[in-house]
């Protein structure tokens, strides 16, 4: 009897035990690891000319009601993209850079785009640096302001802090929009080096806003609706098929991978004018060492 | 190499544009193309209960379907004409899903004719990574392989009415069986980016392959 007892109790125990267990440890569905590891391959590959392509990115300093292609250039920049190597190079060209403008003799070379529109800047360009662009890119004030808001503003990394009435650019990143951007870019007198500055300035904003394109072109369907956007309101002289391989191979620029520089000079005056002598040496020397595969192997010297 | 161009904005409202944007490229056109592939004949068994046929195991269950969806249209594209577009648009990859993966007998290490519809230069460049872009890597081991999902999603870039570009966003998950029975399960995702010129033609690639065990795919989208 005792026996009994004895069992009933330990079989007793051992049930409240494991009934105890049962309540407390949780069933074996939920601590189960739904984790994964998995070995990703990946396959790139990209059809496009096998050097580097030149585009001429030109800023228009047309105010409402003037001819955006018939006014001086205010940006001038030569940027050359590798999409094979994701590398690209922009060249920063002082807007006041005095040079040979061809069948117009010397002059600041923002003033090529009045005498004969973007093909003659592309031309003046062409003999200061000795890269002919494929492609020139022409934007307004507006438009640019209006690019940028349709892409939800960028992120846009400032080596300097100023204000404006109702803009402040802080030191380090700053979410911009389109008017925000228009300031950036266009602010000179509050930067160390003027007009070198905001050239440089420019170019940091291209990088930052590649950056920006690339996070909506990520998106299903956001190359092409953005694609569509630009068709929409741009004058383009090139197909569709060669406006959508072209955007393609810009967005194999790795933002990373972007050397940024602006060609130095002298301030002297001509005509009465301010103008900048640009150090042409360097300017080659860029061109040169950009022109293969659009890296800067000393970076901007 | 390319002749210079001018790019001028004009002065439009942005806002109309992305207006119309959203409306159009909201309208999404189904398509499905029933893609008859050399899998074995539909069955309705499951992977995990192989037959075997003249002493090797092949897979009997049902091959999946593919899919095509046009997901998003930027630009003006005809009603009418949609639906052929999408098709020219998908035939070429359907052909390299075809020939790089799903069709021919298996084993095999050569997979020709997958490349038939990329440009020369993309066809090079996909041939150099063929371990992603084809079954190569497994295809010596295999004995026979089936779709479990095949959907390809275009978005299709039209500025004047007639389709310029497009990009395919691609998912391919194969069943396959080696010689021991044993099953391994590849998924192939990333997207093929195409243009017209004179056919549609595959100009670049971005594409991820992953091995796992049978339903892992489905699994890691959980």
């Amino acid at each position: 009897m005792n026996n009994v007892r004895a069992r009933l109790r330990r079989w007793t125990v051992l049930g409240v035990v494991l009934a105890v267990v049962g309540l407390t440890v949780p069933d074996s569905a939920t601590p189960r690891f739904d984790g994964s590891l998995v070995k990703v391959e990946n396959a790139r590959g990209l059809d496009t000319d096998p050097g580097v392509v030149w585009i001429l990115a030109l800023g228009s300093d047309a105010r409402p009601g003037e001819p955006v292609l018939r006014s001086r250039a205010d940006s001038i920049h030569l940027v050359g993209i590798n999409p094979r190597t994701g590398h690209a190079t922009i060249i920063g060209i002082p807007r006041d850079s005095y040079v040979d403008i061809p069948g117009y003799g010397r002059d600041k070379i923002n003033a090529a785009m009045v005498y004969g529109g973007p093909q003659l800047e592309a031309a003046a360009v062409a003999g200061m640096m000795g890269i002919t662009p494929d492609y020139v890119f022409t934007t307004s004030f507006w438009d640019f302001s209006r690019m940028v808001w349709s892409i939800g503003g960028v992120d846009v990394h400032s080596a300097h802090a100023f204000s404006e009435p109702l803009v402040t650019i802080r030191e380090g990143v700053n979410h911009v929009n389109g008017v925000e951007a228009l300031v950036f870019v266009r602010e000179r007198y509050q930067l160390p080096n003027g007009d070198f500055d905001r050239s440089r300035n420019q170019g940091q904003f291209m990088v930052d806003g590649l950056r920006q394109v690339a996070g909506v072109a990520a998106e299903s369907g956001g190359l092409e609706r953005a694609l569509w956007t630009f068709a929409k309101h741009t004058d383009i002289d090139v197909g569709p098929v060669e406006l959508y391989r072209l955007a393609r191979a810009v967005l194999q620029v790795d933002p990373q991978l972007v050397d940024n520089c602006v060609i130095d000079g002298g301030t002297t005056f001509a005509g009465g004018a301010s103008v900048v002598l640009p150090d042409l040496g360097q300017a080659r020397a860029y061109a040169q060492d950009a022109g293969s595969d659009a890296t800067l192997a000393s970076g901007c010297s | 190499m390319l002749s210079a161009m001018t790019v001028t904005v004009r002065p439009l409202r942005v806002v109309v544009a992305l207006l119309a944007s959203a409306v159009i490229g909201a309208t999404a056109l189904v398509g499905c193309d029933d893609d008859k592939t050399t899998a074995p004949t539909p069955s309705p068994t499951s992977a995990s209960d192989p037959t075997t046929v003249s002493g090797a195991p092949t897979l009997t269950m049902r091959p999946a379907r593919l899919e095509t969806r046009l997901v998003r249209l930027a630009g003006h594209l005809p009603r009418e004409r949609r639906r052929s577009v999408v098709a020219s648009i998908a035939r070429p990859v359907r052909s390299w899903l075809r020939a790089g993966f799903v069709g021919g007998d298996y084993p095999r290490r050569d997979f020709p004719g997958a490349f038939a519809d990329y440009t020369r230069d993309a066809a090079r460049l996909a041939s150099r990574q063929d371990e992603v872009t084809t079954n190569a890597a497994l295809g010596a081991d295999l004995v026979d392989v089936v779709p479990t999902r095949r959907t390809v999603r275009l978005s299709v870039f039209a500025p004047h009415g007639r389709a310029a570009g497009a990009t395919a966003d691609v998912t391919l998950v194969l069943l396959g069986i080696r010689a021991d029975e044993s099953e391994v399960e590849l998924a192939v995702t990333g997207q093929l980016y195409l243009t017209r010129d004179g056919g549609w033609q595959v100009f670049g690639f971005d594409l991820a392959r992953t091995l796992g065990a049978p339903g892992s795919y489905e699994r890691r989208r959980r």
